[in-house]
């Protein structure tokens, strides 16, 4: 017989009677468990790393395995949206922690991350994360100056995309960091450095904060 | 190789091809359509699937190619304008609203439709369907997702591993 998937999307099609012929049996069939790899892949893909670790890699053995061995799927990690946070929260404590896992999990590989940071996370962030291209740092605990952010920035040789929130004030002058940061990423697309609010910050607010700028920075 | 009736869809009748489902049911759709499928376009480039031929699909029942192509005929002119980057908002909108429509389907029909998107390698139901699970597994605890898709019980050993699992990851118990 022949049916007609022709011009007309819409068009009902008549029900072929050899349609029920050979239905194999929906539980062997329909193994949610036991999808391929590279369906699961592409499902953990739009779920994101956060929602993932939270849920989908503790279904089951299967699951957990493409969770845990395959490092593209960690490339992006902290980029979830603020409704998925409310939905799901978690404390910063453990937000850090899962971000630290995924970092580990993606082998070298990851390419974006946002989160909060201390100068010692930043040091491991750093390490692990060898390609990163855009760093976020919601908020950067700088108690001891800039020079170890300094550090970890000659690390990152690909950096385009680069936003620091700074919980604490800066010493020192903004026009040399942003020199500094000039030498230390010479692909930098990007910059945007958020100042804490502080009294005895001495440069004009205005100047600094939210400060965008395109194109290169010498 | 030339195919029966060719012709590249610009002039005249499009070029239709023969599709036979692992129930033996015959589709016929326009070549441009079933190119959607990876898997199909270079048998299809090459003139198979033409006159009385047909290309078997051996894993892909009736219903199941019924609902592929219906993905197909909808989302062949935007893929032929390379991905339609001059697509009016308005035509952008009715592709999605159709998307949107064609997941709403049974969780049957779509494990059914993820197994065929994936064999015949048709890039964006691939997507569209990956997305559909991922929307209904969000914000799911890793029961709720057992309950929602039906698993099977874990044997001791599954068991077994995912309490260390657990363990180790805590987090999702909070």
């Amino acid at each position: 017989m022949m049916q007609s998937a022709g011009s007309s999307a819409h068009r009902k099609r008549t029900k072929s009677t050899m349609e029920n012929k050979q239905c194999p049996s929906p539980a062997v069939e329909r193994d949610w468990a036991a999808l391929p790899r590279d369906i699961l892949f592409s499902i953990f893909l739009k779920l994101g790393p956060r929602e993932t670790m939270l849920g989908a890699e503790f279904a089951c053995t299967a699951w957990r395995r493409v969770a845990v061995e395959e490092p593209s799927l960690w490339r992006s990690i902290g980029f979830h949206s603020i409704d998925e946070v409310i939905q799901r929260w978690v404390n910063a404590h453990t937000e850090t922690a899962m971000a630290f896992v995924a970092l580990e999990r993606s082998s070298g590989q990851c390419e974006a991350f946002r989160g909060y940071l201390d100068d010692e996370e930043l040091a491991d962030l750093v390490q692990r994360g060898p390609s990163l291209k855009t760093l976020d740092i919601s908020q950067f605990t700088n108690n001891e100056g800039t020079d170890k952010l300094m550090e970890a920035l000659m690390k990152l040789p690909l950096l385009e995309d680069l936003q620091i929130y700074f919980r604490h004030a800066l010493k020192g002058r903004a026009d040399e960091m942003l020199r500094s940061i000039g030498h230390a990423c010479p692909n930098l697309k990007r910059l945007v450095l958020i100042y804490a609010r502080a009294m005895e910050l001495e440069c004009d607010e205005d100047e600094c904060s939210n400060n965008l700028i395109d194109g290169e920075i010498r | 190789m030339a195919a029966p009736e060719s012709g590249d869809g610009n002039n005249g009748a499009a070029r239709m091809v023969t599709l036979i489902s692992s129930d033996n049911t015959r589709f016929e759709v326009e070549a441009a359509a079933a190119s959607l499928s990876q898997t199909l376009q270079l048998t299809i480039l090459d003139g198979g699937g033409g006159g009385g031929d047909g290309i078997p699909l051996p894993n892909v029942d009736s219903a199941t190619l019924s609902k592929v192509l219906e993905y197909c005929i909808k989302h062949a002119p935007a893929a032929a304008n390379g991905g339609a980057p001059n697509a009016t908002a308005v035509d952008r909108a009715e592709l999605e609203r159709f998307d949107n429509e064609f997941v709403n389907i049974d969780q049957s029909v779509l494990y059914s439709l993820i197994m065929a998107a994936h064999n015949l390698e048709i890039e964006g139901l691939q997507s569209l369907v990956a997305k559909k699970v991922a929307d209904m597994i969000k914000g799911k605890s890793p029961m709720e997702i057992r309950r929602t898709l039906g698993f099977p019980d874990p044997t001791p050993e599954e068991q077994a591993e995912m309490n260390a699992h657990m363990l180790e990851y805590g987090w999702a118990y909070e």
